[in-house]
């Protein structure tokens, strides 16, 4: 195997091997190296297999903008699917392999596809396989297998991520010469300033070019600048860092891949961190891609763009080939003859342009380099790898002319212009512009508060590129507002003269054959889109590009046609004989890049997914083995299984001992709401359907609130404390929601009512003692309040101590039994709820959770709002339409007087009996009139609450039944998934103790 | 300056247990002002500021509503001398104290690590020493203030978050490490 490294000259470090793995085989290379670059180094030309034909590819560029060379990079169960070769740094023991290959990119079966290439046209799979459905599920898992690129890792992750927020005066996004004469520009200033740059070292083009800055090699004067500005301490450089998105507000997301440059930990815990970042002023420095040329065979290994070339050769020490052709249409490819004649290598510039004009053709006439002008490439050849080049002239019309040459040769350098890299810009909101001079979209006038510098605004002239650096710069500070300061003194080095020069139109070689029937001229590598696809396109009808991106998928993939799309957008020009601006660009919309899953959930993930909140007892439900629930964001215990016990046991255990004896709830998350202020009654008249002028003080009422619809959105008790001061229960769930809508009103309607708000929820913890035994629990805990019936009636509220804590207890019940409410400020709240279990012991105590709880309240036909309702049932629905009050206004009146709301036929509340009392229907199934029916027969409702009563010793079910209230004792049938029915008669929804008389007993 | 070359130094957190009373009143009601002022011996702050005598805190939450911190225990008595001072003026003392815990963030890293979950501008000139807001740890709604230049930051962490909001912390502070005392 020859090697291709350079004897000298490069920014590698020789003195450090790295061993790495490549499809399976060793290589060497050294650090400072990509995996492309040590590849070509050790001669690997042939890296990749195309996605659609599965050609042979090598790889095309230098780059973030390589089509070809994705790899799957895996060591162990870190896998990164679809890295871009060109991006990949060197790590010793680095293992690769291609991706879409099989099994390896010197024999891949599925190459069989490039004989057949002329069948599979754009639009192929649907037009053959969709014809039918069922041809499509035949076909549909194999062509999934075939497309696609990497694999999916089949092990979680096991690296982590996180996440920054960040600020900074400036942004400067690319740290090529303007991004860095922009940052030099704006930290003078004394402005805060973020540089992110996507390689590994900043420098942008001067990493990689012959020029001279002030006299000197640029890399010195790189060196220094980029030493100036990690001194300051105003100044951050990020390395491995890319920006790749740019939102409203100047909000841009960068990703910062923290194990590739130098400036981060050795080994970070976070392998990759993403920033959103705010701000004040941005100077988008991207710099600019260049384009291939499109013609025939144009994707042979070997077939490189020129500027990749000229950086394998002066940043990497590889000479990618010693026998070159360099393909070009405009001035800046002699840059990359130069690098070759340098290196060693033969090279010819065979130039489109009639006459070669410009700076570096200058240079490259001076230095002797044979260049063809007029003239083209028409065909790359050669099997796996280049080997030689057909060459015509072609006439000012564009016409092929004159005899074809043969010119044999390793290396094609080809270029067809720079497309300024304003991805940035255009998510930013702005529009580009055609430059028709250069061929290229540069960006036209900035939306938010941001100036683009260098070669991304059009400027390919470096010293034109450096002083737009610095006037992006200090226009950017102006517009921020941030005095300029020494800014202004900061000095552009001077670069040597180099014209850029002109450049020819010419989007699609032509071929002595026509489009359709000549070898394939790729547009678009990634997704093997040719100017045949495009055509094809156009013939079918497509004529809008973003129809034509979709039709062809041009523009698709890892790479996002960042070289094919100007391409094909000139093609598609030509063919509808229009200029390129009326064909326009496609959108760009982020990411700039492919970003990790990884890096977007952060550390959000598995327990950190959602907040998990707990109530101060909740350490003592683990230690007894409570099952939890999710509510909304709370855990809730579910039920507390004892050894041997699955879920139905243990319900059936804690139901009976609240009914039989005393048991014991943790309702610490309910909604609490303090309510003070001369106006809370009215406030609260308001907000209730139930009036509450009549309550007094020590008195505790159910409230049912409506929205404006009129339908049931929250409910449950609140106490009045005080003639001002209330305190208002609300769901676990619907907490949140019931304080803003209060405030809202209060805020945007009734700024005059004098009553403030305060949310107590997380302040009180809640002790639910329950059953009959329980007054004798209060009594053991609680010393100071009189626990008579007559001094302490059901609803009514006292202050205490309970186990010498400051308590408020309530007498209310969602049970049905006797049950009081222990409320202790929350830090107490454990101790009160050890010291009840304890009291409780003599008696029995049980603790159940939320399970048992439902069941118990079920029974007795309470409903719980969100799952009994679902926002379109009223109170009159729920059969509480005698606690609306007419003697009041309140929110959601009017509606209950709306045609549809006042019905008597709407879908109410009803309890549901199943004929066989074992059978407990699945909550949500359907209900319909007829035990048999064809399969669209009318749904009557659905049940909403389904259990098996512990208490009744049956199944009880509550639901939602159209007319349900007229239809007492009537049948129904509950639809099964399977298509039978069960009967089940509608009766009462309070299947327990209709006459409420258990509150009173114990 | 090139991000991260220093070799970080842990994170310094500790929580307590305070007495935390809400506070609301019209921000134009002298009378209002005055009660406060002679209840608590502090001035009402203006917005996004707080003030502090010692241990004890008065934290501006939004135009009419504050949180006054002092020393665990003393809540009962706060509420009751506000409710003296203020006599007739509309106003509301409501005691928290069993719904937030207070957390010290210092360190060198304290900034940087509450970026990882706060969106707050917390640079210099921006938020400073005096400054307070309210904002999120990731999903957990904070209060937060500055203390001082070491950086010291006290933040209001709902009690029912307080699990959620520790295990961020800690997973967040994996390369700098974590300090963490719990004060009684």
């Amino acid at each position: 195997m020859t090697s291709r490294r350079l004897a000298n000259g490069g920014r590698i470090d020789r003195g450090r091997v790295l061993r790495f793995e490549f499809n399976g085989r060793h290589y060497n290379g050294y650090a400072g190296d990509t995996l492309a670059s040590a590849l070509l180094a050790s001669n690997v030309q042939l890296l990749a297999r195309s996605w659609k034909y599965h050609r042979p590819r090598g790889v095309l560029s230098a780059g973030v903008e390589e089509p070809n060379f994705l790899v799957q990079l895996n060591r162990s169960a870190h896998v990164v699917p679809n890295a871009k070769g060109t991006e990949v740094p060197l790590t010793d023991g680095l293992a690769a392999t291609s991706v879409n290959a099989s099994p390896r990119p010197e024999f891949d079966w599925r190459s069989v596809n490039n004989a057949f290439s002329r069948l599979l046209p754009a639009g192929f799979y649907y037009k053959t396989f969709m014809a039918s459905q069922k041809a499509w599920h035949f076909f549909e898992k194999h062509i999934r297998a075939a497309g696609g690129l990497g694999e999916a890792p089949t092990h979680p992750d096991p690296d982590q991520y996180d996440k920054r927020f960040a600020h900074c005066d400036l942004l400067v996004v690319g740290a090529g010469p303007a991004g860095l004469v922009a940052a030099l520009t704006a930290a003078r200033s004394g402005a805060d300033v973020m540089v992110a740059d996507e390689q590994v070292e900043p420098g942008g083009w001067l990493l990689s070019c012959n020029e001279h800055l002030n006299g000197e090699p640029a890399a010195r004067w790189l060196s220094g600048i980029v030493e100036e500005l990690r001194q300051l301490p105003n100044v951050r450089i990020f390395s491995g860092a890319t920006v790749y998105g740019y939102f409203d507000h100047n909000l841009l997301t960068m990703v910062h891949r923290r194990t590739e440059a130098g400036d981060a930990p050795a080994s970070p815990v976070f392998r990759e961190r993403l920033y959103r970042i705010r701000a004040a002023g941005v100077v988008l420095a991207t710099g600019a891609h260049e384009r291939p040329l499109v013609f025939a065979n144009n994707d042979l290994p070997g077939v490189m763009l020129a500027g990749g070339a000229a950086t394998y050769i002066r940043r990497y020490a590889v000479l990618p080939g010693s026998n070159a052709v360099v393909f070009t249409n405009n001035d800046a490819a002699y840059d990359t003859a130069l690098a070759l004649t340098e290196a060693g290598a033969q090279v010819t510039v065979v130039d489109a342009r009639g006459q070669a004009a410009g700076g570096m053709s200058d240079r490259a006439r001076a230095a002797g380099i044979n260049i063809l002008a007029g003239q083209v490439v028409t065909e790359a050849r050669g099997r796996r790898q280049v080997k030689q080049v057909v060459v015509q002239c072609l006439d000012e019309s564009g016409q092929l002319a004159g005899t074809k040459r043969n010119l044999a040769c390793d290396l094609l350098a080809v270029s067809g212009g720079y497309s300024p890299v304003i991805h940035l810009f255009s998510q930013s909101g702005g529009k580009p512009r055609w430059d028709a001079g250069n061929l290229q979209f540069v960006p036209d006038v900035a939306v938010q508060s941001q100036a683009s510098a260098g070669a991304c605004a059009g400027r390919m002239d470096l010293q034109a590129a450096l002083h737009s650096g610095r006037t992006a710069a200090l226009a950017q500070l102006e517009a921020i507002g941030h005095p300029a300061g020494d800014a202004a003194h900061v000095a552009v080095p001077a670069a040597d003269p180099c014209p850029v020069g002109d450049i020819r139109a010419l989007w699609l070689v032509p071929h002595a054959r026509p489009v359709s029937r000549a070898p394939k001229q790729f547009v678009d590598l990634q997704n093997d889109v040719a100017a045949s696809d495009l055509a094809l396109a156009r013939r079918e009808g497509f004529e809008s590009i973003e129809h034509i991106k979709r039709y062809t998928a041009m523009g698709f993939g890892t790479d996002q046609g960042k070289t094919g799309n100007i391409n094909g957008m000139g093609i598609v020009a030509d063919m509808a004989g229009c200029p390129v601006e009326q064909v326009g660009t496609t959108t760009f919309r982020p990411n700039y890049t492919p970003v990790t899953f990884g890096t977007i959930a952060g550390i959000e993930l598995g327990d950190l997914f959602e907040p998990v909140r707990t109530t101060p007892m909740h350490n003592w439900h683990v230690a007894h083995g409570a099952h939890f629930e999710d509510v909304g964001q709370w855990k809730r215990p579910w039920y507390y299984p004892q050894p041997g016990e699955d879920i139905h046991s243990a319900v059936r255990r804690e139901t009976l001992a609240a009914r039989q004896a005393v048991a014991m709830l943790d309702a610490s998350t309910l909604g609490k709401i303090d309510i003070q202020g001369p106006d809370a009654s009215k406030l609260l008249n308001w907000m209730y359907c139930n009036g509450w002028s009549t309550l007094g003080v020590g008195k505790c009422r159910y409230g049912l609130m409506l929205d404006e619809n009129g339908m049931v959105f929250d409910d449950g008790v609140t106490v009045r404390l005080a003639d001002n001061h209330y305190l208002m229960h609300t769901t676990t769930g619907g907490a949140a929601g019931v304080l803003t809508w209060m405030e809202r009103w209060l805020q945007t309607e009734w700024p005059d009512m004098q009553v403030y708000l305060t949310s107590v929820t997380d302040h009180w913890a809640t002790v639910a003692v329950v059953g009959p035994e329980s007054r004798k629990v209060l009594r053991a805990v609680c010393r100071d309040i009189n626990f008579d019936d007559d001094a302490f009636e059901f609803m009514a509220y006292r202050n205490g101590t309970v186990s010498g804590v400051p308590a408020r207890v309530m007498r209310i019940s969602f049970s049905g039994e006797r049950s009081y409410e222990i409320n202790v400020p929350a830090q107490h709240g454990a101790a009160v709820w050890q010291a009840v279990y304890d009291a409780g012991q003599p008696y029995g105590m049980t603790p159940y959770g939320t399970e048992t709880m439902h069941v118990l309240r079920a029974e007795k036909g309470f409903v719980i709002v969100g799952q009994d309702t679902d926002g379109s049932v009223s109170p009159v629905d729920l059969g509480m339409g005698r606690m609306v009050s007419r003697q009041k206004d309140f929110l959601g009146k009017r509606s209950l007087s709306r045609a549809d709301t006042s019905r008597t036929d709407r879908k109410q509340l009803v309890g549901l009996l199943t004929r066989d009392p074992a059978f407990v229907a699945p909550e949500g199934t359907q209900i319909v009139d007829q035990p048999t029916a064809p399969v669209q027969t009318p749904m009557l409702g659905h049940v909403t609450s389904s259990y098996a009563s512990p208490t009744l010793d049956r199944s009880i079910a509550l639901a939602l039944v159209r007319n349900g209230h007229q239809r007492m004792d009537e049948s129904v049938w509950l639809a099964m998934p399977d298509g039978s029915t069960r009967e089940a008669q509608i009766v009462s929804p309070v299947f327990f103790d209709p006459k409420q008389e258990r509150q009173h007993v114990g | 300056m090139s991000v991260e070359t220093k070799a970080p130094q842990p994170l310094l957190a500790s929580r307590r247990e305070c007495a935390i009373v809400n506070l609301r009143g019209s921000p134009d009601d002298a009378a209002f002002a005055d009660a406060v002022q002679t209840a608590l011996n502090l001035s009402l702050p203006g917005p996004c500021r707080f003030g502090r005598d010692g241990p004890r805190r008065l934290v501006w939450v939004g135009r009419d509503d504050w949180f006054f911190i002092g020393v665990p225990g003393s809540e009962a008595q706060v509420v009751a001398e506000l409710h003296a001072a203020a006599q007739t003026t509309h106003c509301a003392a409501t005691d928290v104290s069993g719904g937030y815990s207070l957390v010290t963030l210092s360190g060198p890293q304290a900034k940087e690590i509450l970026s990882a979950g706060c969106p707050l501008d917390l640079r210099t000139g921006s938020f400073d020493p005096g400054s307070a807001a309210g904002s999120v740890y990731f999903k957990a709604a904070i209060r937060l203030w500055m203390l001082d230049d070491e950086p010291r930051y006290e933040l209001l962490v709902r009690r029912s978050f307080e699990a959620y909001f520790w295990l961020l912390l800690e997973r967040s502070c994996q390369e700098c490490g974590l300090l963490r005392q719990d004060l009684v």
